[in-house]
């Protein structure tokens, strides 16, 4: 009796992998699935020393639906994310080594990275200074050039799935959600984004947007990191957008051109916009304008990338740290 | 001191900009490149239209000097190839728009299926061409499509049993990794909004959409080596009719594409259309039940073959009859045959053959469109209903095929029958094998089924429907089912099976919930089903839920 080939039969928990790379341990979860530390077996063999450094990658493990009825071959959700991370090739978006099926499921290879930066934005511990905020958003801001570039939406951008590697290199993942935008005339659905970094023109339910609702997640991600917690922290939609309009008051016809035709609009009380200079007292005037430019509620004004990426806050002394200065020792 | 960012990016761990975008492997990768043009049109968020229009073409172009490769010569040489290639288009297409997909999918999945005759033996492929088929418009819908208009493996199921989940699903990785997972591609579509756009800034023509039809015709064709943005412009002025007035010319000239393909493509599409019309389309079903026709002795006259056929359209409504009450139903259908020979004169015969034709070719029991009944009311009110009525829609399609039956038969006694007559009851009890209660109730209530079944008529009142034909009857449905497909393709293999099989498959079937908010009860009484559906729905379609005394029959 032959023996059939051993990679159909394994266990989606077998400490081997397709036989080439061997189970550690979980860690991580999230609506997506699981992730698992692994160790790349198949490259050790090669190597022409036994004593070669090991190898190590993250395997994501995408989620079935709950629902048996719902599974139909391979997710869509994945389909997009692995042709999307194949095609772009940059050193802020996390590279997919390999795919595989065991069974049912899809199997994602990744780079293995140390934390996210969530861990970094919300320990006590840590102390961020200016420098390392701006090297860390500017690592933000080039990672959305090129995915903008490539005409990609992200879709999710939150500190949780902004990942940092030991060096300190900042690394987009979890492209489930993303798109490409503009292949044709077709509206997109409203259910993006985590709610907290969530864009206005989204909450009020516009069918159609841009790119420019990764840039309002950004300037949460910014406010967040001088604020050292979330920006707007708001339980459900209409409470999200209070929050927003407390700090950016409500948007009229004068200031966004064209809300009142939006599908949700709802009118909220009128209060006048705060200044984030009284709201973070002791940031320079650059950082606000900054800040005000990424999280300004019409998008037609929000700024673009490349104008982020030349504003005048990064010219300025204190000039950013490098990757690898960034406190990542301190991260429990 | 104004110092720039690049001052510091020089150091080798910095995360440097992407360099030479036009180096050749990069763009072969990259694939789909086009700007946030939608936002601009609907809402005018963005001021820098022009600027985003003048980058699309500009990429678009320059791309597709790399994405136009010739695929396989060889599948395009040898003529029986190209010609079952032919057919695969042909499937995907329909199915395609069956379940209303965009065109870029429909071309996407095209594209797929070629780059598989590359990588793959013919043989393999030829074998299982359906199968290859089905999977490249799963894939691509998935890639391409919103989410809510994927097409699912069930929905394929409907088309043909073959399609299984566990089957697809197998597939489908085998197509990924054929494919590398390289799923991206340019389509001629992606040209379409440039071409449009083009020829309304020149005032001359009306954004309408166009079929995508032409398209695909010449994708399909052997014409090889045209840019898919002059295949695009061939097929806008095919469709207009401009091809000799001057914005050809200028059209032709802002994309760069040269005046030969043009006309090739042109050429190619008003001579690949009148030979279409010629040819009658025989379903299969149709073919197979030539010898009961050749039982029945025919009055002779001339043969032309559109005769024959017609006559043998009409032996084919006797074979769902004669297990019955065969003496009857044979001698009906020599009635039938003569008179209908002698009426019509020989141009008619061709539009009435048509029509027939064409309810042949719609499969039965998957459909999502009552293209069945001409009727524009129910078209209409097929478009406003939800998604979770196709089921009950299915039903009815079944009655209306029926019933359609039944009309000709009548209209070959020359009675032009409707329903209503006394004579096309009787045959219609003979379909009838079982008949289900419809209740009205609201989607809500539908989980409380039980407490409104014991709350029982009050507020609800019946409505019969012909479930299905007889169960014994199965094997020739399906006949009529495969007629859909286009030559070549091979029948359900489902057909044997013992009846208790199959009733049992039946009974499984119920009791999957069938929609979001619909769902099936199977009483306890076998052939009697229950479909739930709102009342508002329910009185939008009038046209074919009728009253019947049928009801009575449990």
């Amino acid at each position: 009796m032959e023996k059939n080939n051993p990679e159909e039969f394994k266990v989606p928990f077998s400490p081997l992998l397709i036989g080439r790379y061997k189970m550690i341990k979980k860690i991580g979860k999230g609506s997506y699935g699981s992730v698992y530390k692994v160790e790349d077996i198949k490259d050790r063999k090669t190597a022409t020393t036994p004593d070669s450094p090991k190898k190590y990658f993250a395997v994501k493990k995408m989620k079935l639906p709950a629902n048996r009825l719902k599974i139909q071959g391979i997710d869509f959700t994945t389909l997009r994310e692995i042709n999307i991370l194949q095609e772009i090739k940059h050193e802020n978006i996390i590279p997919l080594v390999d795919v595989f099926h065991i069974n049912r499921s899809t199997f994602m290879v990744m780079e293995l990275m140390k934390s996210d930066l969530s861990k970094l934005m919300f320990s006590r511990t840590i102390t961020l200074t200016i420098p390392h905020i701006k090297c860390i958003m500017l690592q933000i801001f080039y990672g959305l050039k090129e995915l903008h570039k490539n005409w990609i939406i992200h879709r999710d951008l939150t500190p949780n799935n902004l990942l940092i590697s030991e060096d300190g290199v900042l690394k987009f993942s979890d492209f489930g959600l993303s798109r490409f935008f503009a292949s044709n005339n077709r509206p997109m659905t409203q259910n993006v984004v985590t709610l907290h970094y969530r864009a206005p023109e989204i909450l009020f339910g516009a069918n159609y947007y841009g790119p420019q609702i990764d840039i309002f997640s950004a300037g949460c991600i910014l406010g967040g990191l001088l604020l050292r917690g979330t920006l707007f922290c708001g339980r459900n939609d209409i409470d999200q957008m209070s929050q927003i309009f407390k700090i950016m008051g409500t948007p009229s016809e004068e200031t966004w051109e064209g809300v009142t035709n939006l599908p949700h609009y709802v009118e909220f009380e009128e209060t006048p916009p705060q200044s984030f200079r009284i709201l973070f007292p002791g940031i320079d005037e650059d950082l606000a304008n900054l800040l005000e430019g990424l999280l300004v509620l019409d998008p037609n004004k929000r700024l673009t990338v490349e104008q982020c990426i030349n504003h005048p806050f990064f010219n300025k002394s204190p000039d950013s740290c490098d990757p690898d200065e960034l406190p990542m020792d301190d991260i429990s | 001191m104004n110092k720039l960012p690049s001052h510091k990016i020089t150091k080798a761990q910095w995360p440097r900009e992407s360099i030479s975008p036009h180096s050749k492997s990069q763009i072969c990768n990259k694939n789909l490149k086009a700007p946030a043009r939608h936002f601009v049109t609907q809402m005018n968020v963005y001021s820098d239209e022009k600027n985003d229009e003048k980058l699309y073409k500009k990429v678009l172009l320059e791309d597709e000097k790399y994405q136009n490769v010739d695929l396989s010569a060889d599948f395009q040489t040898n003529e029986p190839k190209s010609t079952s290639r032919r057919q695969v288009l042909k499937w995907i297409y329909h199915f395609g728009q069956k379940f209303k997909q965009s065109c870029i999918t429909i071309q996407t999945a095209i594209i797929y299926f070629d780059k598989l005759i590359g990588k793959l033996p013919i043989m393999h492929i030829k074998h299982e061409s359906d199968l290859w088929a089905a999977t490249c418009l799963l894939v691509a819908s998935k890639f391409a499509e919103p989410d809510m208009n994927v097409v699912r493996i069930s929905d394929l199921r409907k088309v043909n049993k073959k399609f299984k989940l566990m089957v697809m699903k197998k597939y489908e990785k085998k197509l990924c990794s054929i494919l590398n997972w390289e799923l991206n591609f340019i389509t001629p579509a992606h040209y379409r909004d440039s071409v449009v756009d083009e020829a309304h800034e020149l005032e001359y023509c009306s954004k309408d959409i166009y079929g995508h039809n032409d398209t695909i015709i010449l994708m399909s064709t052997e014409l090889r080596n045209i840019k898919y943005s002059t295949i695009e412009c061939a097929c806008y002025l095919y469709f207009k009719d401009l091809q000799d007035s001057h914005i050809a010319k200028t059209l032709i000239n802002s994309f760069g594409s040269s005046v030969r393909d043009i006309k090739r493509c042109i050429e190619y599409l008003s001579g690949y259309k009148k030979p279409e019309e010629k040819p009658i389309h025989i379903p299969k079903a149709i073919k197979t039940n030539m010898n009961l026709t050749a039982e029945i002795k025919l009055p002779s006259v001339d043969s032309s073959h559109k005769k024959n056929k017609s006559v043998s359209n009409t032996g084919r409504s006797s074979t769902f009859e004669d297990s019955n009450c065969p003496n009857r139903s044979i001698s009906r259908e020599q009635e039938c045959a003569n008179k209908y020979i002698q009426k019509y004169n020989v141009t008619s015969k061709i539009s009435k053959f048509k029509e027939k034709n064409s309810f042949c070719q719609q499969p039965l029991a998957r459909c999502e469109s009552v293209d069945v009944v001409n009727n524009d009311d129910m078209n209409k009110s097929a478009s406003k209903l939800p998604g979770f009525m196709n089921r009950s829609l299915i039903i009815c399609r079944e009655k209306a095929v029926l019933r359609k039956r039944l009309d000709l038969s009548c209209e070959a006694d020359g009675s032009k029958g409707s329903d209503t007559t006394a004579e096309s009851r009787p045959i219609a009890k003979n379909y009838a094998y079982g008949v289900g209660r419809m209740y009205y109730c609201n989607s809500k209530i539908s989980s409380k089924m039980k407490k409104v079944r014991k709350s029982q008529d009050q507020n609800l009142s019946q409505v019969s429907i012909v479930k299905s034909l007889k169960m014994t009857k199965d094997s020739q449905l399906n006949n009529s089912r495969d007629s859909a497909l286009p030559p070549g393709f091979s029948k359900n293999n489902m057909g044997t099976g013992s009846k208790q099989r199959r009733h049992q498959r039946l009974l499984k079937k119920c009791r999957y919930p069938l929609g979001k908010k619909t769902s099936l009860v199977y009483s306890k009484a076998d052939r009697v089903k229950v479909y739930k559906i709102s009342q508002k729905e329910l009185e939008s379609v009038p046209v074919i839920l009728t009253r019947s005394r049928l009801t009575n029959r449990r």
